[in-house]
């Protein structure tokens, strides 16, 4: 290498002071040398390109010398030398070898480095790809070299992560290179320990904390929404309290498939932590990653590293986030005029005789004219309209990090707040987390964390889903401003504001303590103990109030006639231990780690509520204060626990030949004790074509790794308890008592629930095959997948027959078979100082169900059965409308078969499946296919040039099968409200024979619900769609201007999340991935401001 | 380390606030707890109001009345399940006592104990025997792999298991009680009597009803009106009450908030029907079609008592006493003279014309909430319920709705009526037979009216079957008697296949109008609701003429709807050949291919 050279000539008044050790060895090898100078200096060795040898034949005794003096002896006859390159690092390298480019056409190019903070980087190297040919970086981060023409720059620097460049067609580069927290080979964090990432074996999608950010919500879960491959993640309501569902390679179970999620190391909760602590999420996603967590691995796991501080490295920033949202898109209902039409042609259909029963033809055709002078008594009241237009939030993050050899130090607290279209609703959550880690001496390391969490949620009592039922007849504020009755008392609007609301407030401490002892070289003993403590206090306040009738007269509101207060107070309380060990052993190529370990958990709860009713006082919502005659009180309580030892075992020669080993036993309380130990193994293996010596890394293909990996996982989480004790249910009664002329209360105690004694582990065997590759200079790179899932002895509630008198538990009682695949492709490159790049991913499964024993699980529409989709469509299957009344017969004069008696014209006809000239539920019903979404992707753009950035990310779902269904039951109890997209598109007896036929929906009836709404294909769709979740532009003010005010980083953008759906099918005014009941999914328009000091 | 794993995590844990089966049924108190579990409303079903045709429910039809019911229905699956967690828990405790795991318990108790099981077995037998005909049969607890087995067993022979449970119950269980309701001889043998009389076994009901009044215990409450409002009587034989302060309800009583006056702010949505006001006799105990004495102007002259006790009375244009009335409302005299025409503090007034009603408590006339004349929705049919209204269902809003009102499920009167039934059915009635029940009925309805009842004499079989039938709906309405009765008469199939009547939609469209029609009123009035007006002015509100009643004792109200008097609300409808039946749950037939469905479901 000519660094070291170069270094000495052209560096010599850099390497300032040169730093002195003292060192006694005997009989020591290099490497013994080499960590004896870091440990006393802060010198950093770099000896990526050698091979050190472990002869122990040095013997040294200098106090305080030189280290370059220490190291003249040391490298004494060897074929070695070394380079004092900065404070920081010394590289060690062969002896210098030949230029091998002499003779090729030459350019200089010059450049500068710097890193992310647009600090240039002194002392880092620049070498031209391989050669020896390279310089290092001068003060001012600059350098100058001579190259051929269209030779590739590797760029390094200790601590940071080694970038290539190409040169072609360029004379000047400017490279920020990316700071690598762990020196020398970027290691990540796997299950009870670090590993390097090369010698990672199984399957995994990672995500640094950068990404998360870009997307506001307070969830952290929603944010990962199309982030990765293979990790679906889904919401049904804009509520910012609610989280999202995760599902990590799909629904492989019937019980959870909720992922596990480790923060630090220790289970907890995903939401419990900010977006803006998060360093990096792993997702791991088959059995050979995951088998180290064990029996709650078996859905995946989520693997969160929070932020933590660096050494001699202070700062404070702050990020500000204020956004407005509006509901990416709102369901219209019928107005008055159309919804009483409406309503009498419904009254015909279900047996009226005029076509005016309801309301008359003179009465309608005045209504609007009539609704102009008096309102009042003629209203058309758009519900949608007292919902708020656009909901607000903000978040503020401030963060605090700096540290010492000894002690580094993190602090960030995070405010999040916002409202709702509905009014009264806020939500607000501080966030507090503190990361300390502690070098007590040598072998002595120390974490200490703590995470606050506060979250206050005020709920009014009614969600969006009452403002949609309500028609648009109903009034809601009088002409004068006062209140009206809506339905009957029933208003919406003034139930959301004067009914009073719910607050609940959730506190959560999370702690840990970490002690990391190295007893000797290269083994690590961690002990953890993280208690986990929550506590909820509900206080729901509902408060009498009246509305005024249009007629004068006061009545209190429907369900608010009488004043209560509920309180709630739930806590739990967890235990997690870990204590594990972890010995990695480098020499020649070989690269070993063990680690084996123990982890116990226990977990309980306690859950307890009381209220009062009939309070005098309207505005005292304390318990002390009710009436002591009306008052209840509830409370339960239940715990589990579970233990676990664990071992794994990793070898690797040369990165480029990878095997790993796991085993993990675990016992589960919700098992009885004969069934209540499992064993889980899993193998993977991994081979780095790359670095075979016969392959041509500098070809088109850069990079290419294969794995293999087999593994298995166990799972007990069922929800239950203790599955396998037949419970008893204690309930109340009441029995009349003559003698007193009121029912007795007494106590009760039933077996709701069967029991299967042997009820035990499911197993989940995962067998998957994987390649990771990277072309065209590493700028583009490619990860895929291919995977096959065996669940056996699955947990699941099977049909029972329900004349057997107990409800079906859950019970080891089917397989399923999973196969899917994910890929992931993205593309970085720079132009100058124009950097961008694009990733895409893309994944799929479908699940089968194996053996079942003959029996079934049907879940209203969905039936899980040997040879089906897990939840497979199971619905009638339909020939659409009927058209006419000669459309009840067939060509033959028959009767068509009909799913009651009423079906008449305008109702569906149904498929008669076995052909008994009847619809039944029992006969008819057919497999209608996959109801799981499928083909689900996501992916992202992002562009930096200068100053500027932006991005742009998109998810979606490629193909899903969705059963419609109305938010509520058009014109039920002959009140409710119509969707105008069914009054606008229906089967009406007005209509012709050919407008009929192109009617999306059949008639309004509320007397053959049961056969105009039945689940059927008639309502199945196609629910594909793509949304942009995110676009950001950002501006980060010249460090020239804000440095003046001491500013380091000043960065503002722009962006707008979740924007209306494309590409959908959906009903106008009907969001993909709304509900139907909770809020709207909102759109977000965001300003936010970075600043770092 | 070693002291941190000495303290881990314990696995053999033990739920904290639950019990466990494995160890229950020790004593007393854990075998009288499971006993408490059976006697809950889910377990001894209570048909709606709302399935049968003495019902008006403005909210919209229901399966049952509308003929759709299907296997995957919950009201047929919901039953089924219920009656089958009753049967199983029953042969839980049976198997228990059986097995003498319980110890310390008296000889006495346990025979007590065994009869209460027995009484829920039989119960459950005889209701599933009802609704779904052939069911699953099984004696002693089952495993689940011959549950997964498992096949229907004819009709007959699940009867006679609810004939032996019952006998073994009414063998083990006391006549009497006293305080805390507990089941007893004469229920047992009441239920038997119900259940043999449903499937014509009339024998049976004889022998059982005849047990039943051999046993001296039960009698006519002595007053009809205040049966439903009472605490106690020797005439409930089994039933149901609720809780005010934990707000539970029975039956129709979880929400008695329908029922209830607009006027302090009730629903008042749903009601008794038009057919059901048209089924009572009158005083001289002819049907109205027969009868000299009926006014079709005021349909509430000279009627059978019961009706004035089952739906709120109100005056017509047309009442003898129709001038009086209204100036007793100026006088002041109007509480004192017209109690029965006050309802929960008002007057009930659904004329179209009466804009305002007498407040009670203040004695002046406020504004009408109950009639067309100012709320579109009002009454649809303008008939209220009376039956079972207690003046304290005014303050429904502080007891979460519910009232606490018995739920006469068992009572003598069906004893007295099933009785005389059988003997009818099977041709050996005698006067004596008529005198020691039904009269015995209809005296205790008359009682108090200051009328002489019309008592029943001798008659041929059928004469005296529209009698019975006719007596049986007017004594038993809301009481879950009448769905039964139309299916075992198998006369459904004529009661449903027409439409469900009220009365025409329109309102005067506005609160605030004046009363006055013409040049006098204070808006325009739709031509629709003028219909209305005329209705009343002419005495046909709110049926008008007379409908005649066929041998079933059903009223057809179609000549009314042609005259413009009502309007159709729904058509319903019933399928003979498979609705006399409900559906077996599709999804057992699913789980179980060997159990078979009811016919045409």
């Amino acid at each position: 290498m000519w660094i070291v050279l170069f270094s000495f000539l052209c560096c010599v008044n850099m390497a300032a002071q040169e730093q002195r050790a003292s060192i006694n060895l005997k009989n020591a090898t290099l490497k013994d040398i080499i960590s004896t100078i870091e440990k006393q200096t802060t010198y950093r060795f770099s000896y990526r390109n050698v091979v050190l040898d472990e002869h122990r034949n040095i013997t040294v005794s200098l106090n305080k010398a030189k280290v370059s003096t220490i190291l003249d002896v040391a490298l004494k006859g060897r074929n070695l030398e070394y380079s004092i390159v900065s404070e920081k690092s010394i590289v060690i390298s062969d002896k210098q070898k030949t230029n091998p480019n002499q003779g090729t056409s030459k350019k200089r190019i010059t450049g500068i480095i710097h890193d992310e903070k647009g600090e240039p980087i002194i002392g880092a190297n620049v070498v031209e790809k391989g050669t020896t040919n390279g310089i290092i970086t001068d003060i001012d981060g600059k350098f100058s070299l001579e190259i051929p023409s269209n030779a590739v720059l590797d760029i390094s620097y200790i601590g940071y992560k080694t970038q290539e460049i190409s040169t072609s067609g360029r004379s000047s580069i400017d490279v920020k290179l990316l700071e690598n927290t762990q020196n020398i080979e970027e290691v990540v964090v796997i299950g009870y320990g670090t590993a390097r990432k090369v010698d990672l074996t199984g399957s995994t999608s990672s995500l640094n904390g950068d990404r998360i950010k870009q997307t506001s919500t307070p969830q952290l879960s929603r944010q990962l929404q199309g982030q990765m491959a293979g990790v679906q993640v889904s919401r049904s309501t804009g509520d910012p309290s609610s989280s999202a569902s995760i599902r990590v390679r799909g629904i492989t179970t019937m019980s959870t498939n909720d992922p596990l999620v480790i923060v630090d190391g220790v289970p907890g909760s995903i939401d419990d932590v900010s977006s803006d602590d998060v360093k990096d999420i792993q997702i791991l996603k088959d059995a050979a990653s995951a088998a180290i967590y064990g029996s709650r691995a078996a859905a995946g796991v989520i693997l969160i590293t929070t932020k933590r501080a660096n050494s001699k490295d202070f700062s404070m920033t702050y990020n500000l986030e204020y956004g407005s949202d509006v509901a990416t898109t709102k369901p219209k209902s019928a107005n008055a005029v159309e919804w009483m039409t409406g309503f009498n042609e419904m009254r015909y259909n279900d047996g009226a005789t005029s076509m005016f029963s309801g309301y008359s033809e003179e009465f309608l055709n005045k209504y609007n004219t009539n609704h102009l002078t008096d309102p009042d008594s003629y209203p058309d009241v758009d519900w949608m309209s007292y919902l708020k237009k656009t909901a607000h939030h903000q978040r503020h993050t401030f963060s605090l990090s700096g540290g010492t050899d000894k002690l580094r130090t993190n602090f960030s607290m995070n405010y999040y707040k916002s409202d709702a279209l509905v009014e009264v609703k806020d939500y607000e959550k501080y966030n507090i987390r503190s990361s300390n880690d502690y070098n007590i001496n040598n072998w002595i390391h120390a974490s200490a964390d703590i995470n606050l969490i506060y979250s206050k949620s005020i709920t009014p009592h009614n969600s969006i889903w009452s403002y949609m039922y309500e028609n648009s007849l109903m009034p809601a504020i009088w002409s004068d401003g006062e209140y009206a009755e809506g339905k009957d008392g029933d208003n919406p609007y003034a139930c959301t504001k004067l009914s009073g609301q719910t607050d609940g407030r959730g506190y959560t401490v999370h702690g840990k303590l970490q002690l990391d002892l190295t007893p000797i070289k290269n083994l690590t003993l961690t002990a953890v103990a993280a208690p986990n403590y929550y506590f909820y206090k509900g206080k729901d306040h509902a408060k009498k109030y009246k509305v005024r009738r249009i007629n004068g007269d006061y009545i209190y509101s429907q369900g608010y006639a009488s004043t209560s207060v509920t309180e709630a107070r739930n806590d739990n309380h967890s235990l997690t231990m870990q204590f594990y060990g972890n010995y990695k052993l480098q020499f020649n190529k070989h690269s070993i780690s063990a680690m084996a370990g123990y982890e116990d958990y226990s977990y309980e709860w306690e859950n307890e509520s009381a209220w009062r009713s009939n309070y005098t006082l309207d505005n005292y919502p304390y318990l002390n204060l009710g009436p002591a005659d009306n008052q209840y009180n509830s409370g339960n309580a239940g715990h589990n626990a579970y233990r676990s030892v664990f071992g794994r075992l990793m070898y690797s020669w040369a990165d480029r030949y990878m095997l790993q080993a796991n085993i993990r036993s675990d016992g589960s309380s919700r098992f009885a004790k004969g069934n209540r130990w499992a064993t889980f193994p899993s193998f993977s293996a991994g081979w780095v074509i790359s670095e075979e010596p016969w392959f041509k890394k500098n070809g088109t293909v850069n990079y290419l790794k294969m794995r293999a990996s087999y593994g298995q996982l166990g799972n007990e989480r069922i929800g239950s308890e203790f599955p396998y004790q037949a419970l008893l249910n204690f309930g109340t009664g009441y029995i009349p008592n003559a003698s007193n002329g009121v029912a007795d209360i007494v106590q009760t105690a039933y077996q709701s629930d069967y029991a299967f004694n042997n009820i035990t582990w499911e197993t989940t065997t995962t067998y998957g095959v994987g390649l990771d590759a990277k072309f065209l200079r590493n700028r583009l790179r490619f990860t895929g997948d291919l995977y096959y899932k065996k669940t056996e002895n699955m947990l699941l509630t099977v049909g029972f027959p329900s004349y057997f008198g107990y409800n079906a538990p859950q019970n080891n009682a089917a397989d399923m078979n999973t196969k899917g695949w994910d890929i992931e492709i993205a593309w970085n490159d720079q132009i100058n100082d124009f950097r961008y790049g694009a990733s895409f991913n893309l994944s799929d499964y479908r699940s089968r169900m194996g053996y079942m024993a003959d029996k079934q699980s049907i879940d209203s529409n969905k039936i899980t059965e040997e040879g089906s989709y897990y939840q497979e469509w199971y619905m009638y299957k339909s020939k659409g409308i009927i058209l006419n009344d000669a459309a009840m017969y067939d060509s033959q004069g028959k009767k068509i078969a009909v799913l009651t008696n009423n079906d008449k014209a305008g109702c569906i006809q149904y498929v008669d499946a076995n052909g008994d000239g009847n619809i039944t539920a029992s006969g008819d019903r057919v497999r209608l296919g996959n109801s799981l979404p499928e083909m689900q992707y996501g992916g992202s753009l992002w562009a930096e040039w200068k100053n500027f950035d932006f991005n742009l990310s998109f998810q979606g779902i490629g193909h899903q099968t969705v059963l419609w269904s109305w938010p509520t039951t058009p014109f039920e109890y002959q009140t409710y409200s119509c969707p105008k997209v069914l009054i606008d598109d229906h089967w009406s007896p007005s209509n012709t024979d050919e407008q009929n036929a192109k009617a999306k929906y059949p008639k309004l009836t509320t007397g053959n619900t049961t056969n105009v709404y039945a689940a059927s294909d008639f309502y199945l769709f196609s629910g594909a769609y793509m949304r942009v979740k995110n676009i950001t532009l950002g501006y980060t003010i010249p460090k020239a201007i804000t440095q003046k005010v001491f500013v380091n980083r000043l960065r503002m953008y722009f962006s707008a999340n979740d924007l209306p759906a494309l590409f959908d099918n959906y009903p106008k005014g009907y969001d993909p991935e709304w509900n139907r009941n909770g809020d709207f999914i909102m759109s977000s328009y965001i300003f936010g401001l970075n600043v770092t000091f | 380390m070693a002291s941190c794993l000495a303290a881990c995590a314990d696995l053999d844990l033990n739920p904290l606030s639950e019990g466990s089966s494995e160890n229950w049924y020790n004593d007393e108190t854990e075998i009288e707890m499971s006993l408490n579990d059976l006697w809950r409303a889910d377990f001894f079903p209570i048909d709606d109001v709302a399935w049968d045709d003495d019902w008006l429910n403005r909210n919209g039809s229901n399966e049952i009345t509308l003929g759709t019911i299907t296997s995957k229905s919950s009201i047929a699956s919901t039953r089924w399940t219920a009656l089958y967690k009753a049967i199983t828990r029953s042969l839980k405790i049976l198997d228990a006592l059986d097995k003498g795991k319980a110890s310390g318990v008296s000889e006495a108790k346990v025979q007590q104990y065994k009869g209460e099981a027995y009484f829920m077995l039989g119960c459950a037998y005889g209701t599933l025997s009802m609704y779904y005909g052939d069911c699953v049969l099984y004696k002693n607890p089952i495993s689940l792999n011959e549950a997964y087995k498992a096949t229907r067993s004819p009709k007959s022979d699940v009867l006679a298991f609810a004939y032996e449970c019952l006998d073994k119950a009414a063998e083990y269980l006391p006549e009497t009680y006293s305080g805390q309701q507990i089941p007893t001889k004469g229920a047992a043998l009441g239920f038997k009597a119900r259940f043999s009389l449903f499937s014509g076994d009339y024998q049976t009901t004889i022998d059982a009803c005849q047990k039943c009044m051999n046993l001296g215990v039960y009698q006519l409450h002595s007053n009809y009106k205040d049966l439903f409002t009472t605490t106690s009587s020797k005439e409930l034989m089994f039933y149901f009450q609720g809780d005010l302060s934990q707000k539970v309800g029975i039956g129709m009583f979880s929400c008695v908030k329908n029922f209830v006056i607009r006027k302090i702010g009730g629903f008042s949505n749903q009601c008794p029907s038009l057919e059901l006001f048209c089924a009572y006799t009158c005083t001289d105990g002819l049907p109205i079609d027969q009868s000299p004495l009926y006014n079709p102007k005021d349909p509430f002259e000279n009627r059978d008592p019961r009706l004035a006790y089952t739906i709120q009375p109100f005056k017509t244009k047309y009442s003898k006493d129709y001038a009086e009335y209204t100036q007793s409302k100026m006088d002041g005299t109007f509480p004192k003279k017209y109690p029965d025409y006050i309802t929960l503090g008002y007057e009930y007034n659904p004329s179209p014309y009466a804009t305002t009603v007498y407040e009670a408590s203040s004695g002046k006339m406020v504004l009408n909430n109950d009639s067309k004349a100012s709320n579109q929705h009002s009454v649809y049919n303008g008939i209220l319920l009376r039956k079972y209204v207690k003046d304290d269902w005014a303050n429904y809003n502080n007891y979460g709705l519910v009232s606490d009102n018995i739920f006469p499920y068992l009572r003598y009167a069906e004893i007295l009526m099933s009785y005389i039934e059988a003997k009818n059915e099977l041709g050996t009635i005698t006067q004596e037979d008529l005198d020691k029940t039904i009269n015995l009925v209809r005296a205790r309805a008359y009682n108090g009216s200051g009328i002489q009842y019309p008592k029943v004499t001798l008659a041929s079989q059928s004469e005296l079957r529209k009698i019975i039938r006719m007596e049986r709906r007017v004594e038993f309405p809301f009481e879950s008697v009448r769905y039964r009765d139309l299916l075992r008469w198998h006369i459904a199939e004529k009661s449903y296949n027409k439409p469900m009547y009220y009365l025409n939609r329109e309102w005067s469209g506005n609160a605030n109008w004046n009363g006055k029609t013409g040049s006098e009123s204070n808006r325009t009035l739709s031509s629709d609701f003028m219909v209305l007006l005329k209705n009343w002015d002419n005495g046909n509100f709110p049926i008008g003429g007379i409908p005649p009643i066929d041998k079933d004792g059903l009223p057809d109200l179609s000549g009314m709807q042609n005259a413009g008097y009502i309007t159709t609300f729904y058509m319903m409808g019933f399928d003979k050949n498979k609705n006399y039946l409900w559906p077996v749950p599709a999804d057992d037939i699913l789980v179980n291919p060997n159990i078979t469905q009811n016919p045409g479901y």
